[in-house]
């Protein structure tokens, strides 16, 4: 199977690889797997005081277009509120690598990602 | 015909891997294409796919993940295309750290390597357990939950195996 051009870049030049630390309370972190691949991603968004996404970190381990998905996401998410993050979809994500359909799953797991890590940061913080 | 009435097996997770390998080779004996070389196109196509369905089903049967996902698609529950995710933060922090492992080993580390394989291949042993205990029991979704489980631990296996390759080939 051919990987798209931007799947490729990000896979070969991952952007912001890495972790936070998760017992930050500014940190949100999102744990999904894949069981159709098994696939783990781990989401990590820091967000600062005006509910601001400041940075944000991945670590993915599972094929390139997992990997790609996830990187493409911590760029996406950046300067972004939680409420605007919330609505990236798996769809953006698809159409933006262009994702072959058995592929889809992978960009499922990101937007899960995103919402995992909201939920971790409202939890958190509640 | 299901694949475990093909192969005239209870339709239980436990299967006796002798019979199944015995009955898959009685089974394409008695289907080859070549017993049917001078048949007429129809009965030549039906062999053909019989053998298919014999070979499907032996893949399915001998194989304990497949085999759980065919006996929960024969109870309703079909999870075999599924896009869903799994959240278990503690089960995915653990696999996390496992992968983490296998992605440090060395070849120095041959020792560590083989007890980390048997300690997965005992909690792979161990998940089989409660799969097949759940299925008995006719929890559907536990059952689902488990198999879900149990598919990120084979891939642990297959990286493991691949690290192996890597490292000691």
């Amino acid at each position: 199977m051919a990987y798209s051009e931007k799947v490729i870049d990000h896979y070969e030049n991952p952007r912001n690889v890495g972790s936070f630390d998760k017992d930050d309370k500014s940190v949100a972190t999102g744990m999904v797997g894949a069981p159709a691949c098994g696939d783990v991603m781990k989401l990590q968004l820091k967000i600062d005081a005006n509910g601001i996404i400041e940075d944000a970190k991945f670590k993915t381990y599972g094929c390139g277009s997992a990997i790609a998905s996830s990187s493409l996401v911590t760029e996406w998410v950046k300067g972004k509120s939680l409420e605007d993050a919330a609505k990236i979809s798996n769809t953006d994500i698809s159409a933006e690598l262009a994702l072959p359909p058995v592929k889809i799953h992978c960009s499922i797991l990101a937007e899960d990602a995103i919402k995992a890590a909201i939920e971790d940061y409202k939890s958190k913080n509640a | 015909m299901n694949y475990f009435e093909l192969f005239s097996l209870p339709a239980v997770f436990s299967v006796d891997k002798t019979q199944l390998s015995q009955t898959y080779r009685d089974l394409q004996k008695q289907y080859h294409p070549d017993k049917f070389a001078m048949q007429d196109d129809s009965t030549r196509l039906k062999a053909m796919q019989k053998s298919t369905e014999i070979n499907d089903a032996f893949q399915t049967l001998k194989d304990s993940c497949l085999r759980a996902q065919y006996l929960l698609k024969l109870s309703g529950l079909d999870i075999e295309l599924e896009q869903r995710t799994l959240q278990d933060t503690g089960f995915l922090m653990q696999q996390m750290e496992w992968r983490e492992k296998i992605a440090d080993f060395t070849a120095d580390d041959e020792d560590e390597i083989e007890d980390f394989n048997k300690e997965i291949s005992a909690l792979v042993k161990g998940l089989e357990t409660e799969i097949e205990a759940a299925l008995e029991a006719k929890q559907l979704e536990q059952t689902a939950t488990f198999v879900r489980k149990l598919k990120f631990m084979l891939k642990l296996q297959v990286e493991i195996e691949l690290l192996e390759e890597k490292l000691f080939d």
